[in-house]
């Protein structure tokens, strides 16, 4: 961890579905350039987290501070705007746009109007600007979706399961990618299932179990901890996978 | 320079786009002399086109379209009547009145897919039967309607309504264009993205609905103002939002050749079945609907795209 000052922070946040608490009081902090893995089985509330610091849902209670401002309820676009982003897990491009276009409409609401090929260059997809969105891989439209994040010039990233599906060479690409991002200052927040993807990113994670934080600190700890080894890893070790 | 031209050269498919149909409708009258049923035409291109923007850039459906028709016809005959507006200005106060409604319908975005679309229908009932309320007779005349026969001018109502054709159709190139329109896109594709990309959904699809239902009071005026004698169920009539959105189906969403096509085609089949063959007219009409599900899903100029996309594809093969 460094000293320095917490970019965004996640103060106690609860989201709650009826009577279901999926999120319960959750915090997390991280600073500019920091990459943190958000674990945990599904239904962990791990994409609720997302979903809430990003204002799909409102949640109960907590709050979410970035660079000191509270932004907590602020509608998704505002969110954006001021600086936190995300990629889905399941890839949702504009499918009747360009890959370009899809860039296209984050740069026109980004502060300094980002430039699109550059980002497009950054997630290697210069090549297909201006290819429609059905000549794209699964893969592809992930980092099409993060392009659109980068483009609004984001401060924070929830990256959501980039790496499924990838083949071990396409995994260290994605990686080297994150690490230049981070190069620039943006803090990642990597929602992952493969470990070995995790530990080329991050060097600490949250672990998250029915909504509820069972373990935050660095992922090696987490590895050993008998907690996470039950509730994420089924008991066994298989970490380095 | 170069951007210049480049602007030019972009300026070109929508000045051809807007030219060709006001040109032809000018000239239509020197060949067809029911200068009535081409006002009418006119009007549901440009209601084709308003429903374009509502539905082919950001995917709500607006069943209720006719009820800013309404309020429109009635607002210009009220202000016609009441205040002596000359009917041109007249028409422009309908559009805003249409703009106003629109603005008070806002919340059924909160609504989505099927469901915004009965909403807007109810909504359109509901005005309907204020208008239409004998206690409101002093207002809105109630049941009885407007009578403008002072103003009838028929060659000036048919020039408005070509005017509206080109005020429809600059719009929608406007909004196919530019970058409002890339933002409606990616909202139809996905609105939780788009507000991920910084776009502001509810502002820009409020710009969208205000333009669409402009349209359509500006219609509704012409509408009122060329038939002179209108009763509230002629101008509040679901059949008219049915064929809007028919004839910009029909033509190919989303594009701004598609609804003037399709409402052009389409209304003069729709004209020659019920003069030649009235018994027939709803079967034959229906069929030419089931087909255009069938077979061109995406309008006439979906279809033309894929038979020029395939010949492409096909080609390159050759090669």
């Amino acid at each position: 961890m460094t000293d320095a000052p917490a970019l965004l922070k996640i103060e106690n946040l609860t989201t709650v579905f009826g009577g279901l608490k999926a999120l319960s009081e959750v915090s997390l902090e991280i600073v500019p350039g920091q990459a943190i893995g958000l674990v945990g089985p599904n239904g962990s509330g791990k994409t609720t987290l997302v979903n809430t610091v990003c204002g799909l849902y409102r949640p109960a209670s907590g709050r979410v501070i970035l660079e000191g401002i509270d932004i907590t309820g602020h509608r998704p676009h505002s969110i954006a705007r001021a600086g936190i982003n995300r990629t889905f897990q399941i890839p949702k491009p504009f499918k009747d746009l360009s890959v370009y276009e899809n860039v296209k409409v984050s740069s026109i609401h980004s502060r300094n109007h980002a430039p699109i090929e550059e980002v497009l260059a950054r997630v290697n997809l210069r090549e297909f600007a201006n290819h429609p969105i059905s000549e794209l891989t699964a893969a592809q439209q992930k980092r099409l979706d993060l392009a659109r994040a980068v483009a609004l010039e984001p401060k924070v990233i929830f990256v959501d399961e980039l790496a499924a599906g990838l083949t071990p060479g396409e995994l260290h690409e994605v990686a080297e990618m994150l690490k230049e991002f981070q190069a620039l200052g943006i803090a990642l927040i990597v929602v992952e299932h493969l470990m070995g993807f995790l530990e080329q990113v991050v060097a600490s994670v949250l672990v998250l179990s029915a909504g509820r934080t069972i373990f935050a600190g660095p992922l090696r700890n987490a590895l050993a901890d008998e907690e996470v080894k039950r509730v994420f890893l089924g008991g066994e070790s298989d970490a380095g996978n | 320079m170069q951007s210049t031209d480049s602007k030019m050269k972009r300026l070109v498919g929508p000045t051809i786009a807007t030219l060709v149909p006001v040109i032809a409708f000018a000239l239509a009258i020197h060949v067809y002399s029911n200068e009535l049923l081409l006002t009418y035409m006119a009007i549901y291109v440009a209601l084709a086109q308003g429903v374009n923007i509502m539905y082919g850039f950001t995917g709500y459906l607006p069943f209720g379209y006719f009820g800013f028709f309404g309020i429109g016809a009635y607002v210009s005959g009220l202000v016609m009547l009441d205040y002596n507006f000359p009917p041109v200005v007249a028409v422009v106060i309908g559009g805003l009145g249409g703009a106003l409604v629109g603005a008070i319908l806002l919340p059924l975005f909160r609504l989505r897919g099927a469901y915004f679309a009965i909403g807007t229908l109810a909504a359109s009932e509901a005005i309907y039967t204020i208008v239409a309320n004998p206690s409101l007779q002093s207002i809105t005349n109630g049941p009885y309607g407007l009578n403008l026969a002072n103003y009838y001018s028929s060659g000036m109502a048919y020039g408005s309504a070509i005017g509206l054709v080109a005020i429809s159709i600059i719009a929608v190139s406007y909004v196919r264009g530019s970058r409002f329109g890339l933002t409606l896109k990616a909202i139809r594709d996905d609105p939780y993205s788009a507000s991920m990309a910084g776009v502001n959904v509810p502002r820009q699809r409020f710009y969208a609905w205000l333009i669409s239902a402009a349209i359509a009071g500006m219609a509704g005026s012409i509408f009122g103002w060329a038939t002179s004698v209108f009763y509230p169920q002629a101008v509040f009539d679901s059949s008219l939002s049915v064929l809007a959105i028919v004839f910009a189906l029909f033509g190919g969403i989303g594009s701004v050749w598609g609804p003037t096509i399709g409402a052009i085609l389409l209304y003069s089949v729709y004209n020659a079945i019920g003069i030649s063959n009235p018994q027939y007219f709803q079967l034959i009409y229906g069929v030419v609907i089931v087909l255009l599900v069938l077979f061109a899903p995406r309008g006439l100029l979906g279809f033309w795209n894929f038979i020029a996309q395939t010949l492409r594809s096909k080609r390159k093969k050759n090669d």
